[in-house]
């Protein structure tokens, strides 16, 4: 029997429950998100920054093993001890080691999320009962004295609010704190004091370790670390493998990538560069110490997995987080374990094992946008389906996925019984059935099949065009083909209208991305493997790819390469694959169309980008010809997901439809209190309009339903 | 390198002047070595609330001639005694004087250069940090650096020093990302400009 996920949709409902933690989450990634996006907007060029970003991690990765080698001759050149760890135990054995020896009582710490990988703090205290271990960073001494976890990379304590921030000082300090931040900030300055000035040992992480002078960076904006690692006389630093980096031309770059990412400033307010220790007090440096730990821990066994060793080019700067939509509804003491969010499930699976990443691998709805917001451009959503496919590997699938992952021989199957498989779909017994026994949500819409599908129509409508501008094979998704043939119809008659010649395949099947979702790489494999061929023949032949849903191009130039190892056929494919308006404009048709039949005089469009569409065009040509047919368009968006994400609301309870619609409120208010209200909504996706029209007031139509060529530029 | 930059420098420390400003520091133009010095007295007196301390490097060119203000800073603790006995010095210290060796007009930070941890602590465990830069030591990038790091760090000389790029008063937005200055570092930054 499969594993049920009953733990963490407990969790999930528990979260759901508490609306005013979810207000507080959702600012806070949203401000995120909009510090970053400001911030980057100031570069000359942000395309080209974040692409040396990603040059400079891969280059390091690549090269650990000399890197590693010569960052340990320069440091220990430097008069400093350096211990290559191969996970937390050694870490642990090592510092315990030094305290005893050195009689140490009491550590300070700076905030290292590596230290909270090997959960440092807990293993010192138990081996060493008289010692006390602090944390100095605000957001991690909230947490040490509450006993939690981090609840984001960043902002370890964002969850707790500021009246719960008093009230634990003043437990702590046994001082009556009053809920007010200048008070809380002298109670926390008086509180870390002694510390700051009596501490034998302060223990660090590094944000960079650089080989060419064997120095380490630490970024902290509150200076704690320049306090942790000056006043002790010994200094240990802990740093995974992965952060050493070869010069400081790299490293002054990785500098301003973290902070712009992470909280949307040009550098961290506090940047120490230490390469070895500086005399205090009289004594000598050489009477003071500094060791360097590097951590391992998995980080060599990542480095051999060809889609996991990507996850080493994370900068910890958070941003997947805020980009992450559920995330921004659960928080991280739902959505990780220790390492939270997108990004924490492939770190978990390797550095504490899977059954600890499956626990919450399956609130990853494979909407990609944590991919587009990585400063490292890593295929996250990539990562994070192996680490599924692992999970139903080893436990099993969950009922709705295998059928949801099967949906196009669903469509096949209704559209061929329709309109009988519509009334049985609809019934209210067949729902409840199909939600009791199946998992698929009741509240939730289903589209309706047409008997007639394209595929049948397409012979009919298909058109000789005398000497085409160009030649299109139309990618054919379920939606236009099964439930709303009539727009495959508009679509293939529109291009054919602007002299483009138009096929289709019977042959090619729609594209997977369900089975990248629920994890069953092996079938997405096929499913890419077998429509590309196909796809590559046409392109040889001079053939175009165009596809109405954009996820279906989404799978086109970045899902399909990625599964067939970058194959010279996948990206040939990938490079002529186009969203039908980009299409439309670069054959320079879209400006010749005007407002289509029922849907004339309506006031603003408002338009919906789904996330798919965010890696291709963000909808720019869509909204451009809907603009140049004669409507007003407004983009409306939260900046991430309408939680829809494929076929994952269509699954009932907290794993489906009620995270879902948590996660696609404040797109709906957006929508439903827009002013002057907004009446029709324009939407590329079909799985956002049934999100939509079930969360908004809002009329759905698809972006072809509201447009027409001109008649005088027919071809 | 520096004279690379020189050409639209005014620029450049317009920009600094600006990034450091919105980061919450303060700039002070002075004229000469010895404004910057009576500027430095003035902010210990009006800003200070205890024992005040300034290092012994405050080595300033100007018109081609070397001048060090450190003596021309009324401090309240002696640079020898804190290097003698600094956990006793520092517990009432409120304002650390220092010198800054560079500023970075892209992302409005000073750098500082630390051969002694009692050096390091006198911008980071007080409340109140002054730092003397000279013009002509603004960069317009911060990868300018790049050279100077590798100048200071990758020598194979005994003397290797910690640098700090600081971009104003300590802060953290931890408590419901509500920025607030001076946790543990310094609540102000004062910068003076010669």
């Amino acid at each position: 029997m499969p594993k049920d996920y009953s733990s963490l949709k407990k969790k999930i409902t528990t979260a759901l429950e508490n609306p005013e933690r979810g207000k507080t989450l959702l600012v806070a990634v949203k401000r995120g998100r909009d510090a970053r996006r400001d911030q980057l907007a100031t570069l000359e060029n942000p395309e080209q920054f974040r692409e040396s970003i990603k040059e400079i991690k891969t280059s390091s990765i690549e090269n650990m093993d000399a890197l590693l080698a010569k960052f340990t001759k320069k440091c220990e050149q430097n008069g400093n001890k350096v211990f290559l760890a191969r996970d937390g135990k050694e870490v642990v054995d090592y510092i315990l080691d030094l305290a005893n020896k050195k009689n140490v009582t009491l550590i300070e710490k700076s905030k290292s999320l590596t230290t909270e990988e090997i959960e440092l703090n807990h293993h010192l205290q138990q081996g060493k009962k008289d010692l006390a271990v602090v944390e100095t960073d605000l957001g991690e001494r909230i947490i040490q004295l509450v006993n939690e976890k981090p609840y984001h990379l960043v902002f370890p304590a964002i969850h707790k609010t500021q009246s719960e921030v008093a009230e634990i000082f003043t437990k702590a300090t046994g001082n009556q704190i009053p809920n007010d931040l200048t008070a809380i900030m002298d109670a926390v300055r008086k509180h870390l004091r002694p510390t700051f000035l009596n501490s034998q040992l302060g223990i660090t992480g590094a944000n960079i370790a650089v080989a060419e002078t064997g120095s380490i960076v630490v970024e902290t904006n509150e200076g704690n670390a320049r306090l942790v690692s000056a006043v002790p006389d010994i200094h240990v630093v802990v740093v995974g493998m992965e952060k050493i980096i070869g010069t400081w031309e790299e490293a002054l770059k990785l500098v301003m990538a973290h902070p712009i990412s992470a909280t949307g400033t040009r550098l961290t307010n506090y940047v120490s560069i230490v390469t070895e220790r500086l005399p205090l007090g009289g004594l000598s440096k050489e009477n003071r110490e500094l060791h360097v730990i590097i951590l391992d821990n998995g980080r060599s066994k990542m480095r051999e997995d060809p889609w996991l060793k990507e996850g080493l080019n994370c900068i910890r700067c958070g941003a997947c987080m805020n980009a992450c939509p559920t995330y921004g509804v659960v928080g991280g003491h739902v959505f990780g374990y220790i390492y939270p969010g997108p990004i924490g499930i492939p770190w978990t699976e390797e550095v504490h094992g899977l059954d600890k990443a499956a626990e919450f691998a399956p609130l990853c709805i494979s909407c990609g946008l944590c991919k587009e917001i990585c400063p490292a451009e890593i295929d996250i959503p990539m990562m994070i389906a192996k680490v599924k496919e692992e999970d139903v590997e080893k436990n099993g699938q969950l009922t709705p996925n295998k059928i949801l992952s099967r949906s196009d021989d669903f469509a096949k199957l209704a559209s061929a019984t329709a309109p009988l498989s519509n009334w049985v779909i609809q019934s209210r017994v067949s729902r409840s059935f199909m939600d009791r026994f199946l998992g698929i949500e009741k509240k939730r819409k289903l589209p309706e099949f047409k008997r007639k599908t394209l595929e049948k129509q397409f012979k009919s409508i298909k058109e000789p065009v005398p000497n085409p501008k160009s030649k299109i094979v139309y990618f054919v998704d379920i939606a236009a083909n099964y439930n709303e043939p009539e727009l495959g119809v508009k679509a293939v008659g529109l291009l054919q209208q602007s002299g483009v010649e138009v096929e289709l395949s019977s042959k090619l099947r729609p594209s997977g991305m369900p089975y990248i979702s629920y994890g069953e790489l092996k079938k997405a494999k096929e499913i890419a493997e077998w429509n590309v061929n196909i796809l590559a023949d046409y392109v040889e032949k001079g053939y175009d790819v165009v596809a109405t849903e954009p996820t279906a191009v989404y799978c086109l130039k970045f899902a399909y390469p990625k599964l067939l190892d970058n194959s010279k056929k996948s990206l040939d494919v990938a490079r002529k694959s186009f969203e039908y308006f980009e299409y439309l404009t670069l054959k320079g048709d879209s400006q010749n169309l005007k407002k289509s039949g029922k849907i004339s005089d309506s006031g603003t469009i408002g338009f919906h980008i789904p996330c798919h569409q965010r890696a291709l065009s963000s909808g720019k040509f869509t909204i451009a010809a809907l603009q140049s047919a004669g409507y007003q368009v407004k983009v409306i968006e939260t900046g991430t997901c309408c939680g829809m994400a494929g076929t994952f609301g269509l699954k009932k309870g907290p794993l489906g439809y009620d995270l879902s619609m948590a996660v696609g409120k404040p797109l709906f208010d957006l929508f439903n209190d827009e002013s002057p209200a907004i009446k029709i909504i324009a939407t590329e996706s079909s799985v956002c309009t049934t999100q939509l029209e079930d969360g908004t007031k809002c009329e759905l139509v698809h972006p072809l339903n509201l447009i027409a060529v001109n008649d005088s530029q027919k071809k | 390198m520096i004279e690379s930059s020189l050409s639209s420098h005014d620029q450049f420390v317009q920009e600094f002047t600006s990034r450091f400003t919105k980061q919450a520091g303060v700039i002070y133009p002075a004229k000469s070595p010895e404004v910057a010095a009576s500027i430095v007295n003035g902010l210990i007196k009006s800003r200070g609330k205890g024992e005040s301390c300034c290092s012994n490097d405050l080595e300033i060119s100007y018109n081609g001639i070397q001048t060090n203000i450190s003596d021309a800073i009324k401090a309240t603790v002696s640079y020898d005694a804190l290097q003698k006995n600094p956990r006793q010095v520092y517990p009432p210290l409120d304002v650390g004087i220092t010198k800054a060796d560079y500023g970075i007009a892209e992302t409005g930070t000073i750098v500082d250069v630390s051969y002694s941890d009692e050096h390091r602590l006198l911008s980071s465990l007080t409340r109140v940090h002054i730092a003397v830069l000279e013009k002509e030591r603004i960069l317009e990038k911060l990868s300018m650096l790049t050279p100077v790091m590798m100048e200071l760090l990758g020598s194979s000389g005994d003397r290797k020093p910690s640098i700090t790029f600081i971009g104003g008063p300590s802060r953290t937005s931890d408590i419901e990302l509500k920025s607030v200055l001076g946790v543990h570092g310094p609540h102000e930054v004062h910068v003076v400009l010669i």
